[in-house]
C-alpha cells in the first residue's frame, strides 16, 4: 500500500508518510522502530538483557541463520541496532553474543555486509560464519520403499555429493524439501558447534503461515507443532531455544523495512516463479502465492492460519524417528497406506522407520541414498571444520 | 495389458497410484478397498438401517451402488433406504430427484424424501432470494445437515451415510485452518460424527476414495446419475482453496491423502484453566452452536422451543436462520402488508409435527 503526497505519518505527525501497514500510516522511522518493537517483544527474555560487570560470562551466544533472503537480513539489522543501543551505555555490555551464520557458499555477499555495517560492528561483538551445506554429506545409505509400501534399507558404496543426492528426487518440490532440511540441520549442528544456546530465525507471520498450510499438504500436519512453537528444542542430548521474532510481521512489511534499511542489494533475490507453470512450482510457492493472492481480499487470513497452527498440539504416544528427516512418527504409514489398499501385504516388514511425508517424496517403489544418521555431539564437535572469520 | 490380472486390456491408469487396469480389475479394486474401509473402522452392524444420503449426483449413486453390491457380496445384512432433500432448487433439484427416482428403481431400495417446504416452510430458491446468493452455503451447510437427520429420525433411523469423498475431506481440512475454526479442525477427518445428544450417526464411507475414481466408476459402470453442478456455486473464499488444490495436485497428485493424513494429527494445546471461579454451564453453551449446525445437548432433553429438534439453546441454529429470514421477509414486505406472523406459526406448527 502507498500512501499520497501529502500524506503524514501519524506516530510522529511530521516526516511524510511512506508506508501504510496495518491500516496506520508510517513514515521511515517509526515504521523501523514498529517493527523492531515486535522483535524486541520476541526477545524480551532476562538472558538478551544488558549485562554489567562479572555476569559477562553468562551472556547467551545466539546463531542468526543468514540466507540473504529478506526477512533474515531485516532480522540482521535488527538486532544489530538492538546490541547497539544496549552498548550505548557506557558501564554495560552487550546482552548476548551475535553469531551470524550463511549456510552456502556466497562468503562474498557477507564481506558486502560486514563492509555496510563497519561502523557498528566496530562497536558490538558479532561472530560471522560461513558453512558449506557439503557437511551434511555422511553416513550414506540407500532408503528404498516397495510396492507393499515396507521400507528397506541397504548399504551404499558411492561417493555422491549433495547435488547428486538433490538430484534424485525427480519433483521439483521434493528437491527443494530436502534442500531446506539438509540446510536446516546444518544450521542446529552448527549452532552445536558454536556453542550457540540460542537460534532465532527470520520466519515473518507470511512464512509461518506458508508453513503450516504446506506442511499439511505434505502429511506432516504433525510437525506443526514444533515448527511454529517457539521454546526449547531438544537436539543432540542438549536444548536449543529456538525463537522467530518476526513472527507477527508481514512478508510485505518486511520488503518494505528491508527497502528503508537500504538493504536491497544485499538481498539474493531468488529467480522468480511467477512464470512457471503450476505443475514446475513447488509446493511451498504454489502456498506462498495463494496467500499473495487472497491477501488483499481477505486481509486476516495469514494471521488466522498462524493462530490456528500455534494452536497445534504434538500428537501423543510414543513415536519412532524417522530414518531422513529425524521427525517423529505417531502413526505408521505403512499401516495408513494398507487400510486403504486391496493389493496391502502385511507380511512384509520395514527394516527402518520412514515418516509418511519422507515415503511419499521417497515414492512407492522408489528409492534414494541420504544421510542415515545424525551424528552426536561429540562427532559434531569433532568433525566440523568450520570456516570461522572472526 | 491389466497390471493386474494380465490377462484383459488395460482401459485406465488408475489415479491412485498410476496402475493400468482393466475394467473388471479396476471395479474389483476400488470395491475391495471401500469394504476394507467399512471393516476396518466396524462402520456398519447386522440388522442396522442406513440411510444414504442421495442428491442424484454422481458421489450419492456410486455410494448406492456399491453398498448394494457389497452387502450382498460380503453378507452385511444392513437395510439400505435411499434418503433424499428437495431443497426446492427449480431445474436442479427436479432433474436430480427424477435421477433419484430412478436409482430406486434400479437399486430396489424404499426412498425417502424430505422437502425443505415441509421441514421449513421455505425453499432453497426463497431463501436465496431474500438472503442473496452470498450466504446460501451458510444456509444450505445447516439446513441440509439437520434435514438428513430430521429425515432419519423419521424413519426411526439412527446412521446416515454421504458420499463424501476424499477430496472433499481435504477441502475440509484446508478451510478449517483458513478459516482458523478451532470447534471442528480435531474432528474434520473422522469417518464417522455424531453430535452430543443426537441419536444420528453420520459416516463416510468414501472418505480415502478420489472422486477422479468414483468418476471412473460411474463411468464405466454406466450409473444413471445426474451431472450438473448445484445452482449455488459456492461461495468466493471455498473457491479460492479448490484451485489452490488443483493446483497443488498437479505438484503432488498424492496430496489429498496426504492433507487428510496431516489432518487425522491434527490436536490442540490444552487450554491452561484460568484461575478464579468457573461456570461450566455458561462455557458449555458459548461453545455448543457449531458452525455446521450441530447441536450438542448437554442436560438430557434440551429441546428447540420453537420446532423441538434437539438443541442445548433456546433455540435451534435451524431456527435461528430462518427467524431471521422471516424478519428480513417482513421488512421487504412491510409496505405490503405482510402477514409474517401467520407464516411463523405455520412455520412452527410444521416442524413440530415433523420433529420428535
Ligand atoms: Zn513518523
Ligand atoms: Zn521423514
Ligand atoms: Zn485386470
Ligand atoms: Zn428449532
Amino acid at each position: 500500500m502507498e500512501c499520497s503526497l501529502d500524506d503524514v505519518c501519524n506516530r510522529c505527525k511530521k516526516e511524510p508518510c511512506l508506508v501504510v501497514s496495518r491500516k496506520d500510516h508510517f513514515c521511515a522511522a517509526c515504521f523501523k522502530k514498529f517493527l523492531c518493537t515486535k522483535q524486541r517483544k520476541q526477545m524480551q527474555d532476562e538472558k538478551f538483557k544488558v549485562k554489567f560487570g562479572n555476569s559477562r560470562a553468562e551472556r547467551p551466544r545466539v546463531l542468526l541463520p543468514l540466507s540473504y533472503g529478506s526477512s533474515s537480513l531485516a532480522l540482521f539489522d535488527m538486532v544489530i541496532s538492538h546490541l547497539e543501543e544496549q552498548c550505548q551505555n557506557e558501564r554495560a555490555v552487550q546482552g548476548y553474543v551475535l553469531v551470524v551464520l550463511h549456510v552456502g557458499e556466497d562468503t562474498a555477499r557477507m564481506e558486502l555486509l560486514r563492509r555496510k555495517y563497519s561502523h557498528v560492528l566496530e562497536k558490538v561483538e558479532v561472530e560471522f560464519v560461513t558453512v558449506d551445506p557439503a557437511v551434511f554429506v555422511r553416513d550414506l545409505a540407500k532408503v528404498a520403499v516397495t510396492e507393499e509400501y515396507a521400507v528397506r534399507r541397504t548399504e551404499n558404496s558411492e561417493s555422491l555429493s549433495l547435488q547428486e543426492l538433490l538430484l534424485q528426487f525427480e519433483s521439483r518440490s521434493s528437491r527443494q524439501d530436502f534442500w531446506q532440511q539438509a540446510v536446516q540441520e546444518v544450521v542446529f549442528r552448527s549452532a552445536v558447534a558454536q556453542s550457540c544456546s540460542v537460534v532465532i530465525f527470520g520466519h515473518s507471520m507470511s512464512r509461518l503461515a506458508e508453513e503450516t498450510l504446506a506442511l499439511t499438504v505434505k502429511g506432516r500436519g504433525s510437525e506443526t507443532a514444533h515448527r511454529l512453537t517457539d521454546g526449547n528444542m531438544d537436539y543432540v542430548g542438549g536444548a536449543l531455544h529456538v525463537i522467530r521474532p518476526l513472527r507477527d510481521v508481514l512478508a510485505s512489511e518486511i520488503k518494505a523495512y528491508v527497502r528503508f534499511c537500504g538493504l536491497q542489494e544485499m538481498v539474493a533475490t531468488e529467480a522468480s516463479v511467477k512464470h512457471k507453470s503450476a505443475k514446475n512450482k513447488t509446493v511451498n510457492e504454489l502456498v506462498r502465492e495463494y496467500f499473495e493472492t487472497v491477501e488483499s481480499e481477505y486481509p486476516e487470513v495469514i494471521s488466522t492460519v498462524v493462530k490456528i497452527g500455534t494452536k497445534l498440539d504434538s500428537p501423543q504416544g510414543a513415536a519412532q524417528q524417522c530414518i531422513l528427516c529425524h521427525e517423529a512418527i505417531y502413526r505408521d504409514p505403512k499401516t495408513w497406506l494398507e487400510q486403504m489398499s486391496e493389493s496391502a501385504n502385511k507380511q512384509a516388514q520395514s527394516d527402518v522407520p520412514l515418516c509418511y511425508g519422507c515415503l511419499v517424496d521417497v515414492g512407492v517403489g522408489g528409492g534414494a541414498v541420504w544421510p542415515v544418521r545424525r551424528p552426536s555431539k561429540e562427532e559434531i564437535l569433532a568433525e566440523y571444520i568450520l570456516d570461522n572469520e572472526i | 495389458m491389466c497390471e493386474r490380472c494380465e490377462a484383459s486390456k488395460a482401459v485406465m491408469r488408475r489415479p491412485k497410484n498410476l496402475q493400468k487396469l482393466c475394467k473388471e480389475c479396476f471395479f474389483h479394486v476400488f470395491e475391495t478397498e471401500i469394504h476394507l474401509t467399512i471393516e476396518k473402522e466396524k462402520l456398519f452392524y447386522p440388522g442396522e438401517k442406513v440411510a444414504i444420503g442421495a442428491s442424484g449426483g454422481k458421489d450419492s449413486t456410486v455410494l448406492a451402488s456399491i453398498l448394494k453390491t457389497l452387502n450382498e457380496r460380503y453378507n452385511y445384512r444392513v437395510h439400505l433406504v435411499l434418503l433424499s432433500i428437495d431443497e426446492g432448487i427449480v431445474g436442479y433439484r427436479d432433474d436430480s430427484l427424477a435421477t433419484v427416482k430412478r436409482n430406486q428403481q434400479q437399486y430396489e431400495m424404499p426412498l425417502e424424501i424430505v422437502s425443505y417446504k415441509d421441514l421449513y416452510n421455505w425453499t432453497m430458491d426463497e431463501i436465496v432470494s431474500c438472503s442473496g446468493m452470498k450466504s446460501s452455503c451458510t444456509y444450505c451447510g445447516v439446513l441440509r445437515r439437520q434435514a438428513l437427520d430430521r429425515g432419519a429420525m423419521k424413519l426411526g433411523i439412527n446412521h446416515v451415510v454421504t458420499g463424501h469423498n476424499a477430496d472433499d475431506m481435504a477441502e475440509t481440512v484446508l478451510m478449517n485452518l483458513l478459516r482458523g475454526d478451532t470447534a471442528r479442525l480435531e474432528s474434520s477427518t473422522n469417518i464417522t460424527t455424531k453430535s452430543t445428544g443426537s441419536p444420528i450417526k453420520r459416516s463416510k464411507p468414501f472418505k480415502y476414495c478420489y472422486q477422479k475414481e468414483i468418476v471412473l466408476y460411474a463411468h464405466y459402470k454406466k450409473l444413471d446419475y445426474f451431472s450438473t453442478e448445484c445452482t449455488y456455486a459456492p461461495e468466493a473464499f471455498r473457491g479460492t482453496a479448490r484451485v489452490l488444490m488443483k493446483n497443488l495436485e498437479s505438484v503432488r497428485p498424492s496430496c489429498i491423502l496426504d492433507i487428510i493424513y496431516s489432518g487425522e494429527h491434527f490436536k490442540l494445546k490444552q487450554r491452561k484453566k484460568r484461575p478464579g471461579p468457573q461456570k461450566p454451564a455458561i462455557q458449555g453453551q458459548e461453545t455448543e452452536i457449531r458452525s455446521d449446525g450441530s447441536v450438542s445437548l448437554q442436560n438430557d432433553g434440551n429441546r428447540c422451543e420453537k420446532c423441538g429438534y434437539l438443541s442445548t439453546n433456546k433455540i435451534c441454529k435451524a431456527c435461528l436462520l430462518l427467524q431471521g429470514l422471516e424478519s428480513s421477509r417482513a421488512k421487504l414486505a412491510i409496505a405490503a402488508e405482510a402477514v409474517p406472523k401467520v407464516e411463523e406459526d405455520q412455520l412452527q406448527h410444521r416442524l413440530q409435527h415433523l420433529s420428535f
